[in-house]
């Protein structure tokens, strides 16, 4: 599903350079559900948006469902985000002027289905996160774990192989992280792989497989290890 | 369709976007409308003033300055002649068969009748001219028809009164075949004008180019009979008149009536000069014509040149216009700026969720041609504001500041494109985001 090898981002200013990932090789098989942890600023999260087309990488190559992202242009990563990945954020990212249907609907609209197949897709959508009878709520009349449930609609929508999450219950308390993660896992079951950056280590115990990141490197030798599952972090830094 | 579909979507969102800020909107409408406002108001009155008053014929229709000067003096030998006829020549030029149509006209006043009574009598401007005026200038009749050339050759006393004349004197009713008294004389209505109000009054400049016609027209041939000497407008001489009589007045080395003619082809132009060359040259053996031979011939646009009616004041006014125009585009410029600024997060997003950069820029220009058009909707408003203004303030643009449609899509236009151009940069600017930068940060 997911090859990254060799993958190096520098970010530059006048006074100093930062080498946010170094010579970062990763695979990830289809399926797949993989949490990467690491303390702050080992460059998770810029790992996470070289994976999601957020960002371009210095050096390295990277193969996203059998295709070179190498020297694509802004058109085709635009195509790629919308046709393949889907994006769950800690902070939700509704836009907060839409309803819950206008919401989930956004990325079909990029997509350009017609009009029935788009309202067939996000009444599916908000039906498996259960907030079908919600539709046309704004994000602001729902608690923070029905929003991130809309942004996993919205996520779902156009049927992407690769849900990339970052910190998705950082902002929820305890049961409402649960009741998301359940979703997730289901997501996972049905087929659709998934990358979660998270600081939680009882999240991270709930992926199939852990990449532990540190300093912009990872050595990650474990392969599918299930029996792990509830009893993780083997972690290689 | 599916284009139409992602076009009406991004109008939607626009729409979503201006409502979601609305005092910024606002106050971008409110600067675009000031400068479009204040802008077309003085471009209002200048389209006007410069614009084809009879497109239709205006290549056809001529009217000539005879060089009659009896001394020239050095390095003036070029100089414009006199932009009006003396009585003796328009006289001369009338017997030509080269025109098709010839209009000699002069204005005067009159005191206005109403041998009926239950009228009070009042003063208003008269024309005195050839039945060929009609035809020239296109004159629409609401009742009659002009009087014919056997009429004016026979110097009947005859009157076509406009509809406002019509309306003080017979209520409005069909007054064909009424007789009604101008000034001493009694005259037989032989027609009514329907409005008839070209902007500019290019036929002559004697009592303003933008004023309103005058009450009545009667012929010309009356004029050594009625003995009404031209009332308003320029007399300009080159030699005073030997005696006091009228026929001193007619005779007399000044430029006062204004002559058109209809010359429907080049060559008839040209035959035309050539006439007036002759002329002059035939002229000089009465010690007439005593300069150069520097007869010239104008068609209607090479004419409203020659009168200068756009003056350096006007084109100062204009510049002042564009001027406050782009100052209100600047603060447009710097609003938007503001608008896309506070927005990094939703660009951020919507990249995310797969909307490209053109796609994204094609929203905001959507966006800010909306608030073009909002914007050139307030400045029409103010613009028709402006114009009343200016009605109430300069008398003699009474019939000029008002908009037509050429004007008010003009404005639309403008204020559209003048908007996308002030927001191509911000709007620009918006897209280069970069999708990852702010999605943590929201």
């Amino acid at each position: 599903m997911l090859r990254m090898k060799g993958v190096s981002k520098i970010y530059r200013t006048d006074l100093i350079e930062t080498h946010a990932l170094r010579d970062f090789s990763v695979e990830i098989d289809d399926g797949d559900f993989v949490a990467v942890t690491g303390p702050s600023g080992s460059g998770k999260t810029t790992l996470l948006n070289i994976a999601g087309l957020l960002e371009s990488f210095d050096d390295g190559e990277y193969e996203l469902d059998g295709v070179d992202m190498r020297g694509l242009n802004d058109d085709d990563c635009s195509e790629i985000r919308n046709e393949k990945i889907g994006f769950i954020f800690q902070s939700f990212n509704l836009m907060s002027d839409l309803n819950l249907f206008e919401n989930v609907d956004v990325p079909l609209r990029y997509r350009g289905f017609k009009a029935a197949e788009r309202k067939l897709r996000i009444e599916e959508s908000l039906e498996l996160v259960g907030l079908s009878g919600r539709m046309k709520h704004l994000p602001s009349q729902l608690s923070g774990g029905q929003q991130q449930r809309v942004a996993i609609a919205r996520a779902l929508a156009g049927t992407p192989k690769l849900l990339l999450a970052d910190e998705p219950t950082g902002n929820l308390d305890s049961m409402m992280a649960r009741q998301v993660l359940d979703l997730m896992d289901d997501i996972n079951r049905a087929g659709t792989t998934i990358v979660m950056v998270t600081h939680d280590d009882e999240l991270a115990r709930r992926a199939k497989r852990n990449v532990h990141v540190l300093d912009g490197k990872v050595d990650d030798g474990e392969a599918y290890q299930p029996q792990q599952r509830e009893n993780p972090v083997e972690v290689i830094a | 369709m599916f284009v139409d579909g992602k076009i009406m979507y991004d109008l939607q969102l626009a729409l979503k976007s201006i409502r979601k800020t609305p005092v910024l909107s606002a106050l971008m409408v409110a600067a675009i409308g000031i400068g479009i406002g204040a802008s077309m108001t003085i471009i209002t009155i200048f389209y006007l003033m410069t614009a084809n008053p009879n497109p239709d014929n205006s290549e056809q229709l001529f009217t000539y300055g005879l060089d009659n000067r009896l001394t020239v003096s050095e390095g003036h030998e070029d100089d414009d002649p006199p932009l009006m006829a003396t009585y003796r020549d328009a006289l001369y030029v009338l017997q030509s068969d080269i025109p098709t149509e010839q209009s000699v006209h002069y204005q005067s006043w009159a005191v206005y009748r109403n041998l009926e009574g239950g009228v009070n009598p009042f003063w208003d401007l008269f024309r005195l001219t050839t039945p060929g005026f009609f035809s020239l200038f296109d004159v629409p009749f609401l009742y009659g028809q002009a009087w014919s050339q056997e009429q004016e050759d026979n110097k009947d006393m005859v009157i076509v009164l406009t509809h406002e004349t019509n309306n003080k004197l017979f209520g409005g009713e069909n007054s064909v075949g009424e007789r009604v008294e101008v000034g001493d004389d009694f005259y037989e209505i032989v027609g009514v004008m329907d409005n008839f109000e070209p902007l500019p009054k290019y036929f002559e400049f004697d009592n303003g180019l933008f004023s309103e016609i005058e009450g009545a027209l009667v012929p010309f041939s009356l004029t050594p009979e009625i003995e009404l000497m031209k009332n308003s407008g320029g007399r300009n001489c080159i030699a005073m008149p030997e005696g006091d009589d009228f026929q001193s007045y007619l005779d007399a080395e000044c430029h006062w009536l204004h002559h058109w003619v209809r010359l429907p082809t080049p060559e008839k132009r040209e035959a035309f000069h050539e006439m007036l060359d002759n002329y002059s040259l035939e002229q000089r053996r009465f010690g007439r014509f005593q300069g150069p031979l520097n007869n010239r011939v104008f068609n209607l646009m090479e004419w409203l040149e020659r009168l200068e009616i756009v003056d350096g004041t006007m084109t100062m006014l204009n510049g002042v216009a564009l001027m406050f125009l782009i100052v209100c585009l600047l603060n447009t410029n710097a609003l938007l700026f503001a608008k896309f600024t506070g927005r990094t997060a939703e660009v951020s997003l919507k990249r995310a969720l797969g909307c490209s950069k053109k796609r994204l820029f094609r929203q905001h220009l959507l966006e800010i041609g909306l608030v073009g058009f909002a914007g050139g909707s307030l400045g029409l408003l103010l613009a028709l504001v402006g114009l009343a203004g200016i009605k109430i303030l300069i008398s003699n643009f009474e019939n000029l500041a008002y908009l037509n449609t050429d004007l008010v899509i003009i404005a639309i236009a403008a204020s559209i494109i003048s908007t996308l151009i002030a927001g191509l940069y911000p709007a620009w600017r918006s897209c280069q985001i970069a999708p990852a930068k702010y999605l943590k940060s929201q």
